[in-house]
């Protein structure tokens, strides 16, 4: 009798073990989301983050598919060194396989080298500057978005259309704003516009509401 | 005109500043301030007229788009997706796309995505350069139009029903 219960109970934990095997029948892999969850900029961080995710949920859906998605979200808090903190955790996590990187430009540029050291792919899905991807050459970094040079050139050269022609800049001071000084201020130049003088606002902006107002130009 | 380079929360008290300082000028910001974000900060009445730019078309205007959006609505996440979840979207399916190709393995996986040429996204044709950058040729232009960021050309400022300042 007890020969048999335990004969039973083994049938019984061998069913299981066949049942979760046909449940988790693909290995999962593991991909990281990476950007601002928090902080000032945080909307724009988690409207990603939610739109990773979708492609992931929607993918998983997919019978045809070989592997099973799961996404690893970390916060960046549009900060470089909370950025290169979090960059390492998924880089040296031999378990994730790829990110989907930043939104900050500060953020982006800061980790670039952690990526390439780690030979970690990532795909950056919303910084701007084009330091990004053309500062080096490193095969781990990619960005599907474009750079702020495609931008300020259409932006100058609309404005100008629109028949303005003097501009106060005023910028954050983080190589950010400053790349946008720059580029805008070249395209406008060279197609007939004029800027007097930029002026700056306190750096603390990009990653909180600033406690002080930013000065005018 | 007052450029400004910088993100969504100072450009919020930038805006401010201007109107509590009788300052009459076109306001045009970057990438940076399209977030729906920007628009609830100064409200509506504030923000109308602003300018600003964005890389890649609009998604409710790509065949995928209308795709993405109805999908995200689906999922009832409580925050929209802002400017650029369809980045996010798109980046998350071409690194699917090439683990499902050549398997969960990191140097595979990077030589995969640098091979990215006129590969069809939401956010229209992904190519890689050689070095990893999209090359997107379409900006979009967008003004602050009740309460929404409206495409440009969509507009009532470029129909000449209403005037950007000093226009």
């Amino acid at each position: 009798m007890r020969h048999a219960l335990l004969k039973l109970a083994l049938v019984s934990a061998l069913a299981l073990l066949s049942g979760a095997g046909v449940v988790s029948a693909k290995d999962t892999v593991k991909i990281a989301f990476i950007g601002p969850l928090t902080g000032g900029v945080s909307a724009n961080g988690i409207g990603g983050r939610n739109s990773a995710d979708l492609a992931v949920r929607l993918r998983n859906q997919d019978a045809k598919n070989k592997y099973h998605y799961e996404l690893v979200s970390l916060d960046d808090e549009c900060k470089a060194n909370i950025a290169v903190q979090v960059a390492t955790k998924a880089a040296s996590d031999n378990a994730i396989t790829a990110g989907i990187t930043h939104y900050c430009s500060v953020t982006a540029i800061a980790t670039v080298d952690t990526y390439h050291k780690f030979g970690f792919p990532v795909v950056v899905w919303g910084a701007v500057l084009p330091d990004i991807t053309y500062r080096n050459k490193y095969a781990e970094v990619h960005r599907v978005n474009g750079t702020m040079i495609n931008q300020n050139e259409e932006a100058a050269k609309f404005m100008l259309k629109q028949g303005y022609r003097t501009w106060a800049i005023i910028h954050d001071t983080t190589d950010y704003g400053k790349g946008h000084d720059k580029y805008f201020t070249e395209h406008l130049t060279k197609n007939g516009g004029k800027v007097p003088r930029a002026s700056a606002s306190p750096p603390t902006s990009r990653t909180s509401p600033p406690s002080s107002p930013g000065r005018r130009s | 005109m007052i450029y400004f380079g910088g993100l969504t929360p100072l450009g919020v008290r930038i805006r401010q500043q201007m109107d509590r300082l009788g300052v009459n000028a076109q306001f045009e910001g970057t990438s940076g301030i399209k977030s729906d974000a920007y628009i609830e900060g100064l409200g509506a009445k504030l923000a109308e007229g602003s300018l600003c730019f964005l890389e890649g078309a609009p998604a409710e205007k790509l065949p995928g788009g209308a795709f993405f959006m109805s999908s995200y609505q689906k999922q009832k996440y409580n925050e929209s997706p802002e400017a650029y979840g369809p980045f996010a979207f798109a980046a998350t399916n071409l690194v699917i796309d090439a683990i499902e190709k050549v398997g969960p393995n990191r140097k595979r996986v990077i030589a995969e995505l640098n091979t990215t040429r006129d590969r069809d996204s939401i956010i229209g044709k992904i190519t890689f350069d050689d070095h990893g950058q999209n090359i997107v040729p379409l900006i979009t232009k967008y003004v602050a139009q009740d309460g929404k960021w409206v495409v440009w050309e969509d507009s009532e400022y470029a129909t000449g029903k209403r005037k950007l300042k000093g226009r």
